[in-house]
């Protein structure tokens, strides 16, 4: 190796390389020092959030809040580590697969809960919420408690609030009392089809009803979703009297909905652009649209006028249903990484049942955040909003029970009472505990879930026959393996019937 | 006058009929290439009202400020953004050029024994790697850089394929007479590589260098899996989330969302700010272009070996 690249020059490359690289290392100093990932602490219970709010005084309030926990018995100090709603779910999969130090996690149906339980992500807490979560006991409605247990197990702590929900219309009200149409004249699809008409001839410039993704054709027939993970992987009739699965493409009763979808399409009654636009929101508030296909819960009506700047009415085409994944879709779980179970469980158990704790966390701290404006009423404090405030995660939804939450101007005195009546009223899904776990048929979940996607916008929206679009989209998810789908639901479905009913 | 122009055209000039067509047909090709950037910037100027009710506009009937305002409701936010994204793409670029050539010029030396090896080496990560999970616990809990601006350099840093280009590049336009008169006048390793391989280099280092001021500027990945600190994310990443999270806003229906949040938030716009993040984004990155430029036509010119 005369002329060669000498082993020690290329030795000596590396030591520089080397050197290089640790120069770039003091880059990180500044960053770790705030690092809100390493509460390592042992007396510290790490509660991961999913907000985009930002949360300046979450200092103020955590510090609050450890010394609310502390006078309550529970000496700990507790960090809030709030994730932005875009990465939630892609980063607390990665935390959890990394066995990364949680104590408390959102989590739902929909982020995944019942794989992740399979997968050990989740400590067992039963005996702990038995013996440790007295306040929570009490405050819980316990069908609730039941109802997001898996095989008995208990997981993670539901939050309760409304929990039966219906497909239904939302109706502009100011066109309906132009138009001297009523609220109880629109009890089938067939009077609604009259209003549409009669908005179409009067009100050129108003589209009757506004596409908005996955809603449509599939918010105008009543079944039951039977465990969750998307209508293609099997629905029932509601009640349980007949307790065959069949995807909903292949649900009689959608088929006759798609066909009035299909005829509102042609006869202009949708929007045009139905096949591309996503703009549904801009639409709306902009007075171009005259109503929305969609689910309601029982002030839907109240929050969507609310955003849209006018009044809207919703009218529900059937009974609201209480359905497992509506109950699952909130959920408070305590990571297998946590330092101490019980400490979680106690943290939660307060955050469920000490409605001064629970609303510390929601709303942050009375006259600097939040004002009372009497009773259990109250308002922002002086020059605040949801915008400028230092501390409004707005997601008392996700937090812990609602019912603890205190009343916003808008909200009735008597909202919880309401709340009860309306989940009373409801009726429950035969398949209410069940829990489809996709994982034996994952490879087949994924190619179906992205012919769904191809497939579903033409039919749901109207824009393609259904008597041709529908066999052609079945056609496509069963080369995708729909039907072992269906198959494998179908027997995780009749073991639990053969176990619960 | 139009003889004397005439007359100076040499040989393989256009006569004026076929440049002017040319001249004309090439500003019409470069105004289609604008055209959508100046709609883009329109309709990022435009009151989210008129988008619905008019749809996009070149010349809108109306303007408003309200993407911007929203945009930059806290300055400070885009501001420092726009710091790490500019930080670490001028680092990641400078870095990650001088990493792989070191790495390529003993790989395109056909006296370095055990190149095959180290190309090898390089090779098999275009092909294999560990996945995300792994790659998360080894920048987490083996380099801790969770949190810290390495977790938006470091993973960028070294990239299989610009490596084997830049070997490639290497080997086949650098004289070995070159490196070999450097040695007869006595220059070690070092000094052949900084003096007459870089230098040679110029044209891939151009050319590699703005594939990785790309990628470091376009990057959002890193930000979303390595990063829960608001105060070091980057600007792609605080647009990416923006977007997200105006979406979840117009889909907030079955949230239990104070009425008083929701009227708040009723008018937060959509379309607008999306165009007007795509102005943001764009940025000095665009600037790139002229100044990596400059360098392909410098090194494409430059001779290599004289006399």
């Amino acid at each position: 190796m005369k002329h060669g690249l000498g082993m020690r020059a290329f030795g000596t490359a590396l030591a520089a390389a080397a050197v290089l690289f640790a120069a770039a290392v003091p880059l990180s100093a500044k960053g770790s020092s705030e690092k809100p990932g390493t509460a390592s602490q042992s007396a510290d219970v790490l509660w991961v959030w999913r907000t985009d709010a930002a949360l300046k005084d979450k200092a103020m309030v955590e510090e609050r809040a450890s010394e609310y926990l502390k006078s309550q018995g529970v000496a700990v100090r507790l960090s809030i580590l709030p994730i932005s709603t875009a990465d939630y779910q892609q980063k607390t999969q990665l935390m959890i697969a990394s066995g990364e130090r949680m104590d408390i996690l959102f989590t739902a149906s929909w982020l995944g809960f019942t794989g992740q339980v399979a997968k050990g992500a989740f400590k067992d807490i039963t005996e702990l919420f038995e013996k440790v979560a007295v306040r929570s006991r009490k405050s819980i409605n316990p069908a609730l408690v039941e109802g997001v247990k898996i095989d008995g197990r208990l997981y993670a702590f539901p939050v309760q609030q409304e929990v039966a929900l219906a497909d239904g219309f939302f109706f502009r009200r100011d066109l309906m009392k132009k138009y001297g149409v009523e609220t109880g004249s629109m009890a089938t699809l067939a009077d609604v089809e009259k209003a549409f008409a009669l908005i179409k001839q009067r009100e050129p410039s108003v589209v009757p009803t506004y596409f908005n993704k996955d809603e449509g054709a599939a918010k105008l027939v009543r079944y039951e979703q039977v465990g969750g993970m998307g209508t293609f992987t099997g629905v029932m009739p509601v009640g349980g009297s007949d307790r065959k699965l069949v995807s909903l493409l292949e649900y009689p009763p959608f088929l006759e909905a798609a066909r009035t979808m299909h005829r509102w399409f042609q006869a202009g009654y949708v929007n045009s652009d139905a096949l591309t636009s996503d703009d549904f929101k801009a639409q709306m508030s902009a007075g171009k649209v005259f109503s929305k296909i969609g689910t309601m819960g029982l002030y839907s009506d109240v929050q969507l006028g609310a955003s849209y700047g006018f009044e809207v009415v919703k009218v529900p085409l059937f009974t609201p249903l209480i359905q497992s994944q509506t109950i699952m879709s909130k959920l408070q779980a305590v990571p297998t990484s946590t330092a101490s179970a019980e400490t979680a469980v106690r943290v939660l158990d307060l955050a469920n049942g000490d409605a001064a704790f629970n609303n510390l966390l929601n709303f942050g701290i009375e006259k600097v955040h939040y004002v009372r404006t009497g009773g259990n009423r109250v308002d922002w404090a002086p020059g605040l909003n949801a915008k400028n405030s230092g501390y409004a995660p707005n997601i008392p939804w996700q937090v812990a029970n609602v019912f603890l939450n205190y009343l916003w101007p808008g909200e009735p005195d008597d909202r919880n009472a309401r709340y009860e009546e309306w989940n009373a009223k409801a009726d429950s899904a035969y398949s209410l505990g069940f829990v489809f776990d996709p994982e034996p048929v994952k490879t087949e979940m994924s190619a179906c879930q992205n012919a769904w996607a191809q497939v579903n916008r033409p039919i749901l929206s109207g824009a393609f026959d259904p008597d041709t679009a529908i066999p052609a989209a079945v056609k496509l998810l069963r080369a995708a393996g729909m039907d072992r789908i269906v198959a494998e639901k179908q027997r995780q479905f009749d073991a639990w019937t053969a176990k619960n009913k | 006058m139009t003889k004397a122009i005439r007359s100076s055209r040499g040989g393989n000039a256009l006569s004026p009929a076929v440049n002017a067509a040319a001249t004309v047909l090439l500003a019409l090709g470069s105004l289609l290439c604008l055209f959508p950037l100046a709609l883009v910037l329109a309709v990022s100027f435009t009151p989210e009202r008129v988008i619905a009710l008019n749809g996009y506009s070149i010349l809108p009937a109306a303007l408003s400020l309200e993407a911007y305002a929203f945009l930059f409701a806290e300055p400070l936010r885009i501001v420092r953004a726009y710091g790490i994204t500019i930080f670490t793409t001028v680092t990641g670029t400078a870095v990650g050029l001088l990493f792989i050539s070191l790495y390529a010029y003993p790989l395109s030396r056909r006296d370095f024994r055990y190149r095959r090896f180290f190309t090898f080496l390089v090779f098999f990560t275009m092909l294999f790697n560990g996945g995300l999970v792994p790659r998360y616990l080894v920048y987490t809990q083996l380099l801790h850089v969770k949190n810290t601006l390495l977790a938006l350099i470091l993973p960028l840093l070294v990239n299989g394929y610009f490596l084997l280009i830049m070997r490639s590049f290497l080997s086949t336009t650098l004289p070995e007479e070159a490196l070999e008169s450097a040695r007869i006048d006595g220059a070690g390793e070092f000094r052949i590589f900084f003096s007459i391989v870089l230098p040679l280099a110029k044209p891939a280092l151009a050319s590699i260098g703005l594939f990785y001021t790309l990628r470091y500027w376009n990057d959002w990945f890193l930000s979303l899996i390595y990063i829960t600190n608001d105060r070091i994310v980057n600007l792609q990443y605080l647009m990416y989330r923006v977007q997200l999270h105006i979406e979840e806003l117009q889909n907030a229906s079955m949230q239990n969302m104070s009425l008083q949040a929701i009227r708040e938030m009723a008018d937060i716009p959509s379309e607008n700010v999306r165009m007007a993040m795509a102005i943001v984004g764009i940025g000095p990155v665009i600037l790139a272009y002229p100044f990596f430029r400059r360098y392909f036509v410098q090194g494409l010119t430059l001779g290599s070996i004289k006399g």
